[in-house]
């Protein structure tokens, strides 16, 4: 029978983002599949190359309109690696519930996009409203709901207001809640449930084989999280439990990244207990003028996989030589072509969703 | 039945082809004409679209096409039989019985047959 | 009937009063002898045709209607307050005014075409669909008296055009030449052939009981006991077989906006658009319609009969039955609003199998089991509650076996 090539992408409502997954189909069942990344490319690594680190802090935020704070994070802790300095206790249990809190939004859009892929519309607004208190406690605290810019090169920017840990605990009871009822309107429903159970299923070696981390991984079955293995802030001093799946394929991907936001929740409750007080930046630091001519590499768990940046300092300005950005789902939309053959086309939404494509970070 | 008694469903019908036509043709009077190139493109997620769409189309239920043929006759047997049913001596009732569980192990090879050749 | 003697009295008024207004001018001649013998041989025609009309705007009204309560309903279940347009003193806040704003706002959007389609074919798939959509109406009796027609075969009739809108989704579908649209218009034809079989098989239980096609009859046969209570199982798979059939959530697979941008009607716009969606709801009011007649008792209202002395004289002895109807039609709707809110999409071969292994093999038993009743047991029919009993219990506790056994996985 004849095949025809078809785009499933950039301008189209499953794809999260601009990006084009462009299959070849016969009848409904995928042949072949390429994917076409750079719609959405701004060079923000060259940018980096131009900038001091005080002026590129504000575009890691930019670098993933879902989850941006982790990168700002992530490249803050490279470059504090870099000019060997460490930002105080308080600071950094500031940086982990701001992370934390985070990865629940991000959480969050994902399930809401993931369950809208499918149908159920519901399930989309609910998780939007929910996020809503992740972004009115990032207003709270930061003074913006997504583009935060909140921490800094030896700190945070500023102390915890007077009431947000109360009001944090109210949201993380009530997140308690919710997780359970998306275990009701999702989990436990007849359709999620045959939608997502065997699709784009991804078996640990070929996980392993395509770069898969995070919660690709993990719901592959291996339990490897960068907050465990290579414990940066003070995730060593926390409790948490690292879910895992079984067969890698979307329910498996569900049910990790659920667990997952229940896991945040209670690890914004215990570094809301466990803080010490005390000072938000090293007093008196002062940004160098000139980076050491030193090269890092500093990894980090974002809610999407394990991203990293590497830095190079020149040793005569305080603009990085070379910064890297390694972003977990350019790797793993690079490695959906390979799994996705097979599938219908009733399931290129899903497996897209599995992925928690976010462009803004692949593109770069 | 009585032709009088289908007059209306003739009627209908044609106010039913009317309406759509008719409708169709009052908003000449209102809408917009203004022609462009890229408006009479094939939508296709904002790329150029490769091939065309008139294709011969894999359709992967044959099989339950051809089935379907034989059930959908044999629902409005059924149904007329249903009609009738009370006024039938047990014999009929119950060669009726026969005849569905015939058609059930049709069905049944038809199904494996299909799950043999599903791709 | 009330509908048709209603019409053709006013009808009459009118032209009685045309033709003395005419002829008091002084008017008179071959030519008014004339179209007074014309008026007097097509009268019936013309109140039939207004009576079409009438139906016609009924049904219309009821999709307005019926599209207000699937925003505001699910818009609530979404914990949102949904559509809130309204000018003032014309219901404010509460959409009243929305859908005629999206009227008017498709009637005025341009009218586009891709070159490459079929233009003919493009042009004509929404307008096939609406009047087919359109026709069912005919065959509907809101009561006994607000009927268009009152046809022998009224079920029978209903069932063929109503499963005549996947032809027309099929061919515009492909006359579009878009993938999408294409692949739209195939599925549209597999849900077809998955669905169509058991929707039909789940009235012949009905029609055992009822001993007609004539829908009246089927509706004065449930006069004691609604046949939902005697046939829960063809009700289930009526239910399920009719939520396919027009195209909802969970199975709108023609126009998966997921992953087919908006399937079979993604290349049209402006008012063909606004056809698909209107024929849509047409065809969703006529499937809760004719589950109202067959299982819920029609317009026989629910409640005991009772009379009320009003303070102003006369007595009040509930709703008229149109109302009743058209209640019951709306609640049967909200139940598909929240089957749209609570669920999502079906795959394509998932609803072959559903519809092949699970609906066909259920409605054949349903049959059975209504047949083995007649048969061993016919004594029951004078005993309606003992019926009720020994039809719905088994056929409730098979179901929930089913169930428990996740069959219907």
């Amino acid at each position: 029978m004849t095949q025809m090539w078809l785009n499933m992408g950039p301008q189209h409502p499953a794809t999260h983002g601009l990006w084009d997954l462009f299959v070849r189909v016969d009848g409904e069942t995928i042949k072949e599949a390429q994917t076409k990344i750079g719609y959405l490319h701004r060079g923000v690594e060259k940018i980096a190359e131009n900038r001091t680190v005080e002026k590129f802090l504000p575009l890691n935020d930019r670098l993933c309109y879902v989850a941006n704070s982790s990168w700002t994070t992530l490249f803050v802790m490279g470059v504090e690696e870099l000019l060997e300095v460490t930002s105080p206790e308080r600071a950094q249990y500031i940086r982990v519930i701001v992370l934390e809190l985070q990865r629940i939004a991000s959480h969050l859009v994902w399930l809401g996009a993931y369950c809208s892929d499918m149908g159920l519309l519901t399930m989309i607004l609910w998780a939007w409203r929910d996020r809503e208190l992740m972004l009115d406690l990032f207003q709270f605290l930061t003074g913006a709901r997504i583009m935060h810019n909140f921490p800094r090169v030896g700190g945070v920017r500023n102390d915890l207001p007077p009431t947000f840990r109360e009001r944090a605990l109210k949201a993380m009871d009530y997140m308690d809640r919710m997780c359970d009822e998306y275990e009701l309107i999702c989990g436990r429903n007849e359709l999620f449930v045959m939608r997502t159970k065997g699709i784009g299923a991804l078996p640990l070696d070929r996980a392993i084989a395509l770069g898969a981390t995070g919660p690709m991984l993990r719901a592959s079955g291996l339990e490897r999280d960068v907050r465990k293995e290579d414990p940066y802030l003070v995730y060593d001093r926390l409790d948490f439990k690292v879910p895992v799946g079984r067969n890698g394929d979307g329910w498996d991907r569900y049910t990790v990244r659920l667990e997952e936001t229940r896991q945040s929740v209670s690890l914004v409750r215990q570094c809301l207990q466990k803080m010490p007080e005390g000072d938000v930046m090293i007093p008196g630091f002062k940004m160098p003028k000139v980076l050491p001519a030193r090269a890092v590499y500093r990894r980090a768990e974002d809610p999407r996989g394990e991203g990293a940046v590497y830095i190079v300092g020149d040793g005569k300005t305080n603009r990085p030589y070379r910064l890297k950005i390694r972003s977990p789902t350019y790797i793993h939309l690079l490695g959906i072509p390979h799994y996705i053959v097979g599938a219908r086309v009733s399931d290129v939404p899903i497996i897209m969703g599995g992925a928690d494509p976010c462009m803004a970070e692949v593109d770069r | 039945m009585t032709q009088a008694d289908y007059l209306p469903v003739a009627i209908f019908a044609l106010v039913a082809l009317i309406f759509p036509f008719l409708a169709f043709f009052a908003t000449r009077f209102f809408r917009p004409e203004k022609p462009h190139a890229l408006k009479a493109q094939t939508y296709e997620c904002g790329e150029v679209p490769r091939g065309e769409a008139h294709i011969q189309f894999s359709f992967q239920y044959y099989i339950f096409a051809l089935i379907f043929v034989v059930f959908d006759s044999v629902s409005i047997f059924l149904l007329l039989w249903a009609l009738v049913l009370p006024g039938l001596d047990l014999a009929a009732k119950v060669s009726m019985f026969l005849f569905i569980l015939v058609l059930l192990a049709v069905l049944a090879h038809a199904l494996k047959k299909e799950e043999a050749l599903a791709i | 009937m009330d509908l048709y003697s209603a019409v053709s009295g006013l009808v009459n008024w009118v032209v009685g009063g045309l033709f003395g207004l005419v002829e008091g001018l002084g008017l008179r001649g071959p030519v008014v002898v004339f179209l007074r013998d014309l008026y007097g041989s097509l009268e019936h025609a013309i109140i039939t045709a207004v009576v079409a009309i009438l139906v016609l705007v009924v049904g219309l009204l009821m999709v307005v209607l019926m599209l207000w309560i699937e925003r505001k309903l699910i818009g609530r279940l979404a914990d949102r307050r949904a559509t809130m347009l309204g000018i003032r003193g014309i219901g404010r806040g509460t959409g009243a005014i929305q859908l005629f704003a999206d009227a008017i706002k498709l009637f005025v959007k341009e009218d586009l075409a891709p070159k490459k389609a079929d233009r003919h074919v493009f042009a004509a798939g929404p307008s096939i669909l609406v009047a087919s959509s359109v026709l069912v109406l005919v065959a509907i009796p809101m009561s006994e008296g607000f009927a268009a027609s009152d046809l022998d075969g009224g079920l029978i009739f209903a069932m063929a055009v109503f499963g005549f809108a996947p032809f027309a989704v099929f061919l515009s579908g492909w006359s579009a030449n878009n993938k999408y649209t294409l692949i739209g218009g195939m599925r549209s034809a597999t849900q077809m052939i998955s669905c169509e079989i058991p929707f039909l098989l789940s009235l012949v239980g009905v029609v055992i009981l009822a001993g007609s096609f004539r829908l009246v009859d089927i509706v004065h046969m449930q006069g004691e006991l609604w046949f939902i209570v005697l046939q829960p199982i063809a009700f289930v798979v009526y239910f399920i077989a009719m939520i396919s059939e027009i195209e909802r959530i969970p199975f709108d697979l023609p126009e998966a906006e997921a992953e087919l941008v908006e399937g079979w009607q993604t290349e049209y716009s402006g008012l063909k658009f606004a056809f698909a969606m209107m024929s849509g709801y047409i065809r969703g009011y006529v499937g809760c319609a004719l589950g109202v007649l067959l299982f819920f008792g029609g317009w026989s209202s629910p409640v005991p009969a009772y009379s009320v002395a009003l303070p102003w004289g006369g007595e009040f002895s509930g709703p008229v039955p149109e109302l009743w109807f058209l209640m019951k039609v709306l609640l049967l709707f909200m139940v598909l609003v929240w089957v749209r809110a609570a669920l999502g999409r079906v795959r394509v071969d998932q609803i072959v199998n559903l519809g092949w292994k699970r609906l066909l093999p259920l409605a054949l038993f349903n049959i059975a089991l209504t047949v083995a009743f007649l048969i061993f047991a016919p004594e029951l029919e004078s005993d309606t509650l003992a019926m009720g009993v020994a039809f719905s219990v088994p056929s409730l506790f098979l179901v929930a076996m089913f169930w428990k056994w996740g069959w219907f996985r």
